[in-house]
């Protein structure tokens, strides 16, 4: 027994001397290889320029490296500018990351973030805002983007985000299964457009692929969740208004038509019930189910999948159309000594940003340039300009401090939701709790 | 045991007195301060990232500080609101309920897997090896195995469900799975290490002991319950604490797990991920800090409860010999 007790796996085994050095040498390598990428990072290709600036932002998928194409070209165009990008994978993290970096005195020259989390952070003081006759000086001006998105960049008076994009949560199909589906006309889908239609629709693409007819992946994911119930409820012409230390004012009525109506349809032939976003993605570039609500950004790993893709924006089911999404914007964030050169370059550099947006559609997203989105070369992109009314028609998370991308209340708006979609539990409690839920968050001071 | 030999050398002392008092001392206080460069890099580090840290939350408890830089005195409001916050109590429930549901089977199953190990299967190190690599793999690393298998649609263990007429489960969507898939993670995860405690706790037991209670005619049973477990006693309390206070902590298998999320219904949302969604999310570190400290309160009243226990336990065995 006891030498079954100390019993060692043979003579080979290294002494601890032996195993710490070499634990050693590992982590100096890995050091010295960490330290030696971060030099790397550092230079730009316009290292002779005679301003640089550093700029943040969140692109780290497939758009990563349009937009990092968009930065060289910018840069190659206007060698005086250097840019210095720090890229941050996104999630709620980059915001704190960016927040204290304001705060603590060092914040980039420029940074990307998202347009819904803007008014929660303008009472703060951690953005500047934009000088828009400085952009107008630039070729920047208010008519060049959807109203929309300019409207919602507008606190207080002041313009504090200037949109890049309008990324839109929208119904991508496969045209093969469509088509021996039959619901494929000459400009897309068609009968989607109230909601026995869409879920008639739904059984259609069913009964041909097999499996499941439409793509919804929102288990987990209340960011998921929110784009769905937030775009249905603007269709109905109904409003949310949140002002701390009110209770909300939306539709409850509304809310539940909505809720109840999704409910319907995740019923494992229009759609599957438990279907997480990677299963969604994976069935639909598998072909097992023929269309699929989705991020524009999803447009390349379809593409990659070689799958026979089209999109249009949110089918309107209830009424008035309308497209639930967020827009990449250019913040300055807030500096305690501007100085005026490299707030000069920052202004140059987003200008030429946004006349290089047509490369940015290739990422799937919509330039919010309409310059861009207006000309030839972007209408001859498909399926990128049968969506691009989406912009147009563009809603977001209920504005308030604590809505928005990569905000904690998505999640509350997940762990009200799922129960109703997934467990099949009452639409008008699910509703109440989400209700509950906001006015909860409208009691809490907001920070500033 | 060492005081018995003093008084006898006592007496061989005094004709040195004059020096004796003086050279221990003086050769004291040398070694004493010879150990500070050794102490003092721990003491910085410690000193820097944790008492001051701990110092100023406790200060920014007591403010509406804001992750944004502005905020004010506000005395005991953050407690206040703390107290009647419902989702504070349900995220504490939710982890009293993870650490209820997680410590159990880690004792038990280590304890199991110990004695198989030990008095049964051949190829020892083998075993050993085998139940300890999870343990080495980082929590990033273990969740996603486990993401995948819980996956709903295509899964391993809801295909094989399947495939045997079975039902599929939820196991990351159902509320009243979810916190049972995190659970059976995480003991997948680090019962190797209670693992590796009782092996060489049982290893540390006289034969002695199993010999002459064979002599006496003790059968197998009999030898593991009057021999072997009263054995493992101290060693199954050391065990336990650390995993009560290793489950209180839970934070990284449910954020990585619910992508930062809160899990079906906000079941798995443990009350240290509630402070950081309030802190770093939403900005509130002042409100954050407050239901830090109560949480802290409560982890030392946890803390000094076992010390009281096993203490009065201890006592109560000495008397008992």
């Amino acid at each position: 027994m006891i030498s079954a007790g100390r019993g060692s796996p043979g003579g080979w085994a290294p002494s601890r001397r032996t195993v710490l050095k070499g634990a050693l040498a590992g982590a100096g390598a890995l050091a010295g290889a960490w330290a030696l990428a971060g030099c790397a990072t550092g230079t730009g290709p316009a290292s002779s320029a005679s301003t640089r600036i550093q700029m943040w932002h969140l692109f780290t998928g497939g758009d990563g490296g349009i937009f990092q194409q968009m930065l060289t070209e910018v840069q190659e165009e206007d060698p005086s500018v250097g840019i210095d990008p720090v890229v941050l994978t996104w999630g709620a993290p980059y915001y704190t990351k960016l927040v204290m970096a304001s705060v603590g005195g060092r914040s980039p020259d420029l940074a990307v973030m998202h347009l819904t989390r803007v008014a929660g952070w303008v009472p703060g003081g951690v953005l500047d805002p934009w000088d828009v006759d400085l952009l107008a000086e630039h070729g920047v001006t208010q008519d060049m983007f959807p109203p929309a998105l300019w409207d919602r960049a507008v606190i207080d008076g002041q313009l504090w985000a200037v949109p890049l994009d309008f990324h839109a949560f929208i119904l991508f199909y496969d045209r093969g299964i469509a088509d021996a589906a039959g619901i494929l006309g000459p400009d897309g889908l068609v009968g989607l457009d109230s909601p026995e239609g869409f879920v008639e629709a739904g059984r259609a693409l069913a009964d041909t692929t097999g499996y499941a007819g439409i793509g919804y992946g929102y288990t987990g994911d209340g960011a998921q969740m929110s784009r769905m119930l937030w775009g249905l409820y603007a269709q109905t012409g109904a409003e949310v208004v949140l002002n701390p230390g009110e209770a909300a004012q939306v539709d409850r009525d509304a809310l539940v038509e909505v809720t109840s109506w999704v409910q319907s349809w995740l019923d494992d032939t229009v759609a599957i019930a438990n279907s997480d976003y990677p299963s969604a993605v994976a069935n639909f570039s598998t072909g097992r189910v023929g269309a699929c609500f989705n991020g524009n950004w999803e447009l390349q790993s379809f593409l990659t999948a070689e799958v026979d893709v089209d999109a249009m924006p949110m089918p309107t089911v209830f009424g008035s159309p309308a497209t639930y999404g967020d827009s990449h914007v250019f913040v300055l964030p807030h500096q305690v000594n501007v100085d005026p050169a490299k707030r000069e370059a920052a202004y140059a550099t987003v200008a030429a940003m946004l006349r290089k947006s047509l490369l940015w559609s290739e990422g799937g997203h919509i330039p919010a340039n309409r310059e861009i989105t207006e000309s030839a070369e972007y209408q001859d992109k498909v399926p990128q300009s049968h969506y691009a009314a989406a912009a147009d028609e563009a809603v977001f998370d209920p504005q308030a401090w604590f809505t928005g991308s990569g905000s904690d209340f998505q999640a509350r708006v997940g762990e009200a939701l799922q129960g109703a979609w997934l467990d099949k539990s009452s639409p008008e409690a699910a509703v109440d709790r989400l209700i509950g839920a906001l006015d909860a968050a409208l009691q809490t001071k907001p920070p500033a | 045991m060492s005081t018995v030999t003093t008084p006898s050398q006592a007496p061989t002392a005094p004709p040195r007195t004059p020096d004796v008092p003086r050279t221990p001392r003086r050769g004291r206080s040398r070694r004493e301060g010879s150990g500070w460069p050794f102490v003092l890099p721990f003491l910085l580090v410690a000193v820097l990232f944790l008492v001051v840290p701990t110092l100023w939350g406790l200060g920014l408890s007591f403010t509406e500080q804001s992750l944004m830089g502005n905020g004010g005195w506000v005395g005991f409001d953050n407690y206040a609101e703390a107290f009647g916050d419902a989702t504070m109590w349900s995220t504490l429930g939710n982890t009293l309920v993870f650490t209820l549901i997680s410590t159990v089977p880690l004792v038990v199953v280590a304890l199991v897997m110990a004695l198989l190990v030990y008095t049964g299967l051949p190829g020892q190190w083998v075993w050993r090896l085998a139940f300890f690599a999870p343990y080495m793999l980082p929590v990033a690393v273990v969740v996603q195995i486990f993401v995948w298998l819980y996956q709903p649609e295509i899964g391993f263990l809801n295909y094989w469900l399947d495939r045997l007429g079975l039902d599929k489960v939820g196991w990351l969507t159902d509320t009243s799975v979810a916190m049972w898939s995190m659970a059976l993670l995480t003991l997948w995860w680090t019962v190797g290490f209670n693992f590796l405690l009782y092996l060489s706790a049982l290893q540390a037991i006289p034969d002695q002991m199993y010999e002459a209670a064979a002599l006496d005619g003790a059968g197998g049973w009999r030898r593991l319950f009057s021999i072997t477990l009263p054995q493992l006693r101290a060693t199954t309390v050391l065990i336990t604490v650390l995993q009560v206070l290793a489950s209180l902590k839970v934070f990284d298998q449910m954020f990585i797990a619910f992508n930062g999320g809160s899990g079906p219904g906000g079941v798995t949302r443990p009350i240290l991920q509630y402070i950081y969604d309030t802190g770093f999310t939403g900005y509130r570190m002042g409100y954050a800090s407050a239901m830090s400290y109560i949480y802290f309160a409560l982890i030392i009243a946890v803390a000094v409860g076992f010390q009281v226990l096993t203490s009065a336990r201890r006592k109560e065995q000495r008397r008992g010999r």
